[in-house]
């Protein structure tokens, strides 16, 4: 018969014990930081600085202006320019004084932030003017039958197979945009904006109402010239109802591949924060090239 | 098909056997062998036949209570170097084994060697532990069950021969009858009313290095598997410093490193991805292998490839004494396992599992719908695995073995896209639907020949073939416009060779030395298509193959300076074709037994490189799902290479009882950590399957883990208690230009307990396990802010992770149950069970999210899966 292990309760019950008392899950605390942002576009006069700081994860949600006074400053070309906050939001930095300098292609820029001991600070290169050339729409005869869904999750480990999905039907509206001046070495980041928010919270597998694609993996329409085809949806109530009219916006964004990171991990805030080139704190400050198409699209 | 025949085919003999089974009582203490045998003939109308002069003085003290005559023989000659031959069902034959000793005029005189076998089925039993007293030499038998004791005169010796799971046995021995058969008697329930007093002290004297757990199959039964079935894999996590990396999935993790770093053989073959069901049951069934060594950490010099952890399994060689047939069926599966003798000098073994749960549900469904549509749906899953063993003993110095084992999961669906509504609804014409066909498997084959050239010099030559292959493919129409096609597959094959030679120069040296090669062929093909409209469509393509040779050297000295000191040097030389590393791996195992009974102090130190990086695509769901890519160094990954310093004590103060303590230190650099660990499968396609695009998801990194195991185990006749305790930290950081800060590493477990009770009766099996554990890391928020859109000024809010890994789940608690009830019918040993996973329903949490644009910073969590009863029968003919 068995007698011994008894007598070694007490040793694992103090094992026990230790393990216990090593299990709780931890938060460490943390300074705030400092979050800046700012998209400074080729070609265009210098732009505000957003600075904000970190909130505590319960506190409530609204964004918080940093504490104390910050020097911010941004350097572009060589020539150092002061900002200050602004009367009516006292998030926003603007340029103390009017200046008409339109940074250029390839112009290096570095925006500086100092205050409550911190110092955080950020730098890019302009990428070249991107000119937005020509978009099409084709639109189909009549609406399909389609699968909306938020993820391809599976929880194979608890057995959640439910991905929650539903069906209606979409007017999938395929668009192609040209636009000129490659670049080598950027990316672009593309989007067709619809004006109303037909399916805002729906993340759409199936289709590709934006893209962000290394710009010379682009098809070469014309030399110089590169397309991009998209397709975003229009849902409706029935199989038979028509196209509602709206507005699109075709927005494309040249940047580096840097951006294009930042804008990859942006899409999924439960999951991720977006990565950061600001170094000492959050945020992102980048070099665009900005342009946009706005048509009205019915059938 | 192959599987259900077997089954009909052993249950038609069931029920046509004779079902009166006559209950044998037998109680011997220290009673003279032959009046024993008498008893016995009475008892069981068996005549047993033997030499009266060598049973003169012999004794026998067994209690034996059961209805198989054999087990009731083994009872009474157990610890008699005895082998029995049954020759009808009314006549057994008793063959002295050391007659059968062969006298081979190569050998010099003074030379005490043998084999050591199991006595039930004539398997070899590597790791027995030989001992001779009055010299105070000892061996360990090796993959043959051989050992040799040189340069020991003519004079008779006392010799005792131990092993893990068998009564001990104690005979006398002339040196120059070499090439002795020595058969230890299995304490199994089979022979369960057999009451042999185990001598557990004397397992401590089986390794030499800290951290190896070697454990018969028999002994894995004792252990739990996974929801009622037996798993190899499953059983080890019971012990220190192991676990699983999912909570009844995901491979296995040792000492804090990752599951690609442990090397898996199967009779010397490596297994890359020994798994089924999606990683809930492994492909090691417990009852098809005789033997199971799991080193944690530190290796011998004979072992290379991997940084962790070595596990090498043997398989069964099938019975030489008679045929059996095992048949069972649990909440998972159906399998069978086939042995018997071929010829005087040859056996085989035979299992086949298979699922079931795709017979039940049927794998294709016809549907039709009010308007006459019709379609076919299908839901099939299922795996399958064969294993084989042919052993065929030419002459008593040799041995040829062919082992084969071929295992697959297949996953075929077809079902409607929206899986949230209820069961039957899915079954009807659907005009969105997905459909997934996915396979993915082993299959090896290894060749062994083992030779006794001389008395002190023994060869054991290997030829291996192992493949595995992965096929994911997809068809998804998510609308009438749009759709997505994938193929996509993965294969890995390895044909090697290995030969190794044991050399006895003398009684303090074993010396062993071994050459290796092996070519490993590494092949993987995407064929993918998303199409958004009829006009708009992406495609990708891609193929990668390669191939490289690693060769390998090495060689290994058990030398005993002092009957308590034993030291295992040994260096391993490694070459890898791809990028032309040549790596050197120096290893020490010391063992000092302060007091075989009750204390033996180890130590070891060192030094292991892996060449193979085991990665995955992060970003498409469309492949690399199920698939285990595994990639060669020199295509931008350096070799990993890790250091262990670990020390171990053992203790058999107790009776019945071992205590162990371990600790360990280990660092590794070379090891490849997701350069973006926020990032996961969130698309279609991502960039590829290159291997320069897949490694660019990954960085390279450092690793170091240390911690404290300890450990208690008691067997008793009814009784295992198996309890650990685990302390241990495990975490890793990048090493660019400046190493980031060290981070928890991905299962960081710093506290560990399990404990496993089992109480084995006459009629009734019954325990409980407990796992309980601190819960993996998680990166909690530690700040919440906003951002905008660049283009619309759009406000989101995100939180910020100060540091990965800074938080945890909360510990990780289950209870497991189970009972199970023998019964004798039909001339067969029946066993039926109940377990239930998870009794106390305790729903584990098994991870977090974190919603930033909700108010309260409260998680959602994802919870394990609930309590779950499961039933198995088991047949023994």
């Amino acid at each position: 018969m068995l007698q011994i292990p008894f007598r070694f309760l007490p040793w694992f019950a103090g094992c026990l014990m230790v393990g216990l008392l090593g299990c709780d899950t931890t938060r460490p605390d943390q300074d705030d930081l400092l979050v800046v942002e700012a998209w400074l576009e080729t070609g265009q006069a210098l732009p505000p600085v957003r600075i904000t700081s970190t909130l505590d994860v319960a506190a409530p949600l609204e964004p918080a202006p940093p504490q104390g006074d910050l020097r911010v400053q941004v350097e572009v070309g060589g020539r150092i320019h002061t900002y200050l906050p602004t009367l009516t939001d006292p998030l926003i930095y603007m340029p103390e004084s009017q200046d008409t300098m339109r940074p250029g292609p390839g112009q290096t820029f570095e925006v500086r932030v100092e205050g409550n001991g911190q110092v955080v600070r950020a730098a890019g290169v302009l990428p070249p003017v991107l000119r937005l050339l020509q978009a099409s729409v084709s639109i189909p005869d009549h609406p399909v039958p389609v699968v909306l869904l938020d993820s391809l999750q599976l929880g194979l480990d608890s057995l959640a197979l439910d991905i929650d999905a539903t069906t209606g039907f979409v007017y999938p509206v395929q668009v192609s945009v040209e636009w000129e001046g490659a670049d080598p070495e950027g990316w672009i980041e593309a989007r067709l904006q619809p004006s109303a928010a037909f399916s805002s919270s729906l993340l759409d597998f199936f289709l590709l109402p934006s893209q962000v694609f290394k710009e010379s993996s682009a098809v070469l329409r014309n030399p110089g010239q590169r397309l991009w085809e998209g397709v975003y949806a229009v849902p409706v109530a029935s199989a038979t109802a028509p196209l509602p009219e709206h507005d699109l916006r075709i927005v494309l964004l040249r940047s580096n591949d840097r951006y294009a990171q930042y804008a990859s991990s942006r899409t999924s805030p439960v999951r991720r924060e977006p990565i950061t080139n600001v170094i000492g704190g959050l945020g992102f400050v980048g070099g665009i090239s900005v342009d946009s198409l706005r048509v009205h699209v019915r059938r | 098909m192959p599987i259900r025949s077997a089954i009909l085919v052993l249950l038609a003999v069931l029920a046509a056997a004779d079902t009166h089974a006559q209950t044998i009582r037998l109680q011997f203490s220290d009673t003279p062998i032959s009046e024993a045998l008498e008893v016995y003939s009475e008892a069981t109308g068996v005549d047993v036949v033997y030499s009266p002069a060598l049973m003169a003085g012999l004794r026998s003290s067994c209690r034996y209570r059961g209805t198989s005559p054999r087990d009731a023989l083994i009872c009474v000659m157990s610890g008699h170097p005895f082998r029995i031959e049954s020759i009808s069902r009314r006549q057994s034959v008793l063959i002295p084994l050391r007659e059968e000793a062969n006298s081979d005029p190569r050998e010099t005189g003074g030379t005490v060697s043998g084999f050591v076998l199991d006595a039930a089925s004539g398997d070899a039993l590597h790791g027995a532990h030989v001992v001779l007293p009055g010299v105070g030499a000892r061996a360990i038998t090796n993959e043959a069950g051989y050992f040799a004791f040189p340069g020991l005169g003519h004079r008779p010796i006392s010799m005792v021969v131990t092993y893990l799971g068998y009564a001990r046995l104690d005979t006398t021995i002339v040196p120059a009858a070499r090439n002795g058969r020595y058969a230890l008697t299995p304490m199994t329930y089979e022979v369960s009313g057999v009451v042999i007093e185990e001598d557990v002290e004397r397992r401590a004297d089986l390794t030499i290095t800290p951290g190896l757990i070697s454990v018969s199959g028999r002994q894995l039964q004792q252990l739990p598997g996974t929801l009622g079935n037996t798993d190899v894999l499953e059983s080890l996590k019971w012990l220190p410093g192991v676990q699983r990396a999912g909570e009844a999935t995901g491979g296995l993790l040792v000492r804090g490193s990752g599951p690609d770093q442990n090397l898996y053989l199967v009779d010397g073959a490596p297994i890359y991805h020994p798994w089924h069901a999606f990683s809930l049951i492994s492909t090691f069934q417990s009852d098809t292998f005789k033997d199971v060594s799991l080193y944690r950490g530190a290796f011998p010099a004979e072992y290379g490839g991997r940084l962790s952890a070595v596990l090498d399994a043997e398989l069964r060689d099938g019975s030489r004494a008679e045929p059996s047939a095992t048949v069972g069926v649990s909440g998972l599966n159906a399998h069978f396992i086939l042995e018997s003798p071929v010829s005087a000098n040859s056996s085989f073994m035979l299992s086949g599992r298979r699922s079931y749960v795709d017979r039940l549900i049927g794998r294709t469904h016809p549907v039709e719908d009010d308007l006459g549509r019709q379609d076919t749906l299908r839901t099939g899953y299922y795996f399958y695995d064969w294993s084989a063993k042919f052993t065929f003993r030419p002459d008593a110095l040799s041995t040829v073995s062919i082992s084969w084992y071929a295992g697959r999961d297949a996953l075929d669906l077809r079902l409607p896209f929206d899986l949230s509504l209820d069961f039957s609804s899915w079954l009807r014409p659907a005009d969105l639907f997905f459909e997934i066909d996915q396979a993915w498997g082993n299959r090896i084959l290894s060749t062994r020949y083992q030779r006794l050239l001389t008395a002190r010099l023994f060869l054991t030559s290997t030829v291996f073939f192992s493949q595995y292959r992965a096929r994911e493919s997809a068809f998804i129409r998510p609308s009438e416009s749009s759709a997505v096609t994938s193929a996509y597959q993965v294969e890995l094959e390895d044909v090697g060779a290995r030969v190794v030679l044991d050399w006895y120069p003398s009684l303090a040296h074993q010396v062993r030395v071994g050459v290796e090669s092996v070519r490993h062929r590494f092949a993987s093909d995407l064929d993918a298509t998303v199409a958004y409209t009829p006009t708009l469509s992406e495609p990708l393509q891609q193929s990668s193959q390669t191939h490289t040779i690693e060769a390998s050297a090495f060689i290994q000295d058990i030398w005993s300076p002092m009957p308590s000191l034993r030291v295992l040097p040994g260096l391993r030389a490694s070459v890898f074709g791809k990028g032309g590393y040549v790596r050197l791996e120096p290893r020490l195992s010391v063992q000092w037994a302060v007091d075989p009974a009750w204390l033996i102090l180890r130590a070891a130190a060192s030094s292991h490189v892996q060449y193979l990086q085991r990665i995955r695509d992060r970003n498409a769901f469309l492949y690399d799902l199920v698939s285990s890519r595994w990639v060669p160094v020199g295509s931008g990954a350096e070799p990993a290479r890790a250091h262990q310093i670990s020390v171990g004590t053992e203790s058999h103060i107790l009776p019945l009882t071992i205590l162990r303590l371990n600790g360990f230190v280990r660092s590794g650099k070379g090891t490849l950590l997701p350069e973006d660990d926020f990032q996961s499968k969130d698309g279609l396609l991502g960039p590829g399957i290159e291997v320069a695009t897949l490694l660019g998801q990954y960085e390279d990194g450092e690793e170091r883990s240390a911690g404290v195991e300890s450990g208690i185990e008691v067997r008793s006749d009814r009784w295992t208690v198996v309890g650990s305790y685990t302390f241990m930290r495990a975490e890793n950081r990048f090493l660019d230009e400046a190493p980031g800060p060290w981070r928890p590493s991905r299962y960081d477990t710093p506290h560990a307990f399990t404990l496993v009770v089992n109480r084995e009766g006459p009629r009734w099996t019954s325990g409980a396990s407990l796992d309980w554990r601190s819960g993996y890391p998680v990166s909690v928020p530690t700040a919440r802010y906003q951002l905008e859109d660049p283009v619309t000024g759009e406000p989101t809010w995100y939180f910020h992770r100060s540091e990965l890994n800074n938080g945890r789940l909360p510990a990780y608690v289950r209870i497991d149950v189970r009972a199970a009830y023998r019964f004798e019918w039909a001339q067969a040993r029946w066993s039926t069970g109940l377990t239930v996973y998870n009794l106390l329903n305790h729903r584990n949490v098994v991870g977090q999210t974190w919603d930033p644009a909700r108010p309260d910073a409260r998680p959602d969590n994802r919870l394990g899966l609930p309590i779950l009863p499961m039933l198995d029968i088991l047949v023994d003919l």
